[in-house]
């Protein structure tokens, strides 16, 4: 399936632009939601949760310190979706979007749609956009997919109720689900500044897999980079260091204190590379 | 196809193609309309360097964005004005800050201390404080909640934990939400105002109240310029001491212009301009807080643990500011400046490998040292000094090594 087929409308029959753009967002959507290995990476994410749900239910971990997030698992089946979020953030999510964010322009370059797709009667900037949406959408997409098959598997096997938190005291299971929900958000935006260094990367080549590796290296590199301690005069600036930062949610009182923070971040990082992106694929030279 | 849109123009090298598009045709710039290159093809190459330098101007996008983010980040744009307030000297500023009293403040702490202990990377992704080790080095955060002398909170943050303790009149609860614990203490009917610090952290009202207990005539106070801490205008107080056998070089603390409480204690070392130890808030608040705040019921599943007060967490204290007092086996030497402290009962090195690898390896590396008082392992460090003897013994202090090792003599 090529990716120009699938958005073959007529430009006189699409009527007015702005409904021509949602047409396009869908029709990116649709791409990023129908390719097969990105089916295979959201069954793999689902698998995780259950994994984890799995382990924890045969053998509980037990001793001091196992963990605030993973030691709660046994006494309720939410922290499962926790847990296996704090799993894939650091590297499995950053890995998803950086195939499909990847894909975005270079892929299009490589199978030489790009220029088609801009013969559609839709600026660059507005494919741009566009493109960057439905990478949201698939950000989004994962988090989720993440969460709801850990609540499906710790509701499966673990008890529900009362959600206790970190602080100790205990909130109501729709407070719990209110937090997941925030923590997911969360994890989405944080992927989204990824993506968002991913979708200038991809401008820059016409090799998908190029973008992809390079995104990939760039995010784990950062990781690296903020384990480091003596390097803590760069940890600020660096987007690795907020990916966990939603430890406030979970406590009591609520503190959006460390996730304002982190919102900021990804927000920086999504405003600079996303004019990058924009200033390069608006100038570039669109010859396959 | 491709050649008749103008997206579509082959620009290669921008500002090249610029510069031989100007010399030709030094008013094709200001001469050709925006878009004009499709419909006009005569002056094609004035207009083509004219888009082009307008798809140029495009990257300024970028630097633009990254300005905005400097700026914001720097703080500039939201910088406070410069603090106005009247002139103290420091002895008006000592005593008001002696009777401070507020009826209770809510806020976030951050410790951040660099004592010249190395700090190890943590690839696990957390940032546990578990530990004496990991209380000695790099940052930490805490929520506190202050409601009266009877009523705390403390709240020792990890990435994904929390150490809690709760005190609400003779009540003192611990959380450690690691293991799921909570210990509950009574206090004696007649406890003050002590605070229970079995949470290693100290806030910067409680470290400056140390440090204050060190003026005599052994240490210099003076003002200096104003500032602005967690927000809210600031006066400083420098401390110096006169003793120059102390490592110590000068406290700062910073005073709240209005309340008078300190809400931030730096200690600096003789030799170094970076703080050693810097206690801050970073957001305070002096509404006083709910009742709510200071009260814990155990969560369902948990079985509290009792617990009689004292004695617990005693060595993680040593991260604070000047020698802990006293409390369990350590005993201190000396007074002011050069307060040492000692501790006996010390674990071997051997002894000490069964349980914590990552201090035996930190300890088996101090350089051996040895005099009339026996032999052992010091650590020198800008500010701390420390000497473990292999008897057993432990002499810390914020002096030269030469004092620990007289009052190792003195056993």
């Amino acid at each position: 399936m090529s990716a120009a087929e699938t958005r073959r409308m007529p430009a006189g029959a699409a009527g007015p632009l702005p409904r021509l753009g949602g047409r396009l967002l869908l029709s990116e959507i649709g791409m990023v939601m129908r390719r097969r290995r990105n089916q295979l990476i959201l069954v793999t994410f689902a698998a995780i949760p259950i994994i984890i749900g799995t382990a924890v239910k045969l053998a509980a971990p037990s001793g001091s310190d196992a963990g605030a997030l993973i030691g709660n698992i046994t006494h309720n089946g939410i922290f499962v979706s926790f847990t296996a979020l704090v799993v894939v953030i650091p590297i499995f999510l950053p890995m998803a979007v950086a195939v499909v964010v990847g894909e975005t322009v270079a892929g299009e370059a490589n199978l030489g749609t790009l220029r088609y797709l801009l013969v559609v009667p839709v600026g660059r900037t507005r494919l741009l956009v566009t493109k960057f949406l439905a990478v949201g959408f698939w950000c989004l997409a994962t988090a989720l997919t993440v969460a709801i098959a850990g609540l499906a598997i710790g509701f499966a096997l673990f008890p529900r109720g009362k959600v206790t938190l970190l602080s100790g005291t205990e909130t109501s299971m729709v407070g719990g689900l209110g937090r997941l929900s925030v923590v997911v958000g969360y994890a989405a935006l944080m992927m989204l500044a990824i993506a968002a260094m991913g979708l200038f990367i991809s401008t820059l080549t016409e090799v998908p897999i190029a973008a992809m590796a390079a995104t990939l290296a760039v995010a784990i590199t950062m990781q690296v980079l903020v384990a480091i301690p003596q390097l803590h005069a760069v940890h600020p600036w660096l987007i690795s260091r907020y990916l966990l930062d939603f430890g406030d949610v979970l406590r009591d009182p609520l503190s959006f204190a460390g996730l304002t923070h982190g919102c900021l971040a990804a927000l920086a990082y999504v405003g600079v590379f996303f004019s990058l992106a924009w200033a390069r694929f608006t100038t570039k030279d669109v010859s396959s | 196809m491709s050649r008749s849109c103008p997206v579509l123009l082959r620009i290669g090298s921008g500002p090249l193609r610029l510069r031989t598009g100007r010399g030709n045709d030094p008013v094709g710039m200001s001469v050709a309309p925006p878009f004009s290159s499709s419909s006009e093809p005569s002056p094609l190459r004035a207009s083509v360097s004219a888009s082009t330098r307008r798809r140029a101007l495009r990257w300024l996008a970028p630097v633009g964005a990254v300005g905005v983010v400097a700026l914001v980040a720097s703080g500039v744009l939201s910088a406070d004005a410069k603090p106005n307030l009247p002139r103290q000297t420091a002895a008006q500023l000592l005593a008001s800050v002696g009777d401070s009293k507020v009826a209770g403040f809510s806020g976030t702490v951050v410790s951040k201390s660099s004592l010249g202990l190395p700090e190890l990377p943590q690839l696990g992704g957390s940032n546990s404080s578990a530990g004496v080790l990991g209380m000695l080095t790099g940052s930490h955060t805490a929520r506190v909640w202050y409601g009266g002398e009877t009523k705390q909170r403390v709240a020792l943050l990890d990435s994904l934990g929390e150490q809690d303790v709760f005190r609400n009149g003779r009540d003192v609860w611990q959380w450690n939400s690691d293991n799921r614990t909570a210990t509950h203490s009574l206090l004696p009917a007649d406890a003050g105002q002590s605070t229970p610090t079995m949470v290693p952290t100290l806030t910067p009202d409680q470290a400056a109240q140390q440090a204050l207990r060190l003026i005599d005539p052994s240490t210099t106070v003076n003002t200096d310029r104003t500032g602005t801490v967690a927000g809210r205008s600031t006066y400083t107080l420098v401390l110096t001491p006169k003793d120059a056998r102390s490592r110590v070089g000068s406290v700062r603390i910073s005073v709240d212009g209005k309340t008078r409480v300190p809400l931030s204690v730096q200690v600096f070392s003789r030799n170094s301009d970076r703080a050693a130890i810097d206690v801050s808030f970073t957001r305070v608040d002096f509404a006083v807080p709910d009742d709510d705040f200071f009260t814990f019921r155990p969560p369902t599943g948990v079985v509290p643990e009792e617990t009689p007060l004292g004695g617990t967490a005693n060595g993680m204290r040593s991260g604070s500011l000047a020698a802990p007092s006293s409390g369990g086996n350590v005993t201190t030497i000396g007074k002011g400046w050069t307060t040492i402290a000692k501790v006996t009962g010390v674990p071997s090195i051997a002894a000490l490998g069964k349980q914590d690898g990552q201090a035996t390896a930190l300890l088996g590396s101090l350089p051996r040292v040895s005099g009339t008082w026996g032999t052992g392992r010091l650590f020198t460090s800008t500010l701390l000094t420390a000497l473990i003897t292999d008897d057993g013994r432990a002499y810390v202090g914020p002096v030269d090594p030469d004092l620990l090792y007289k009052a190792a003599v003195g056993k």
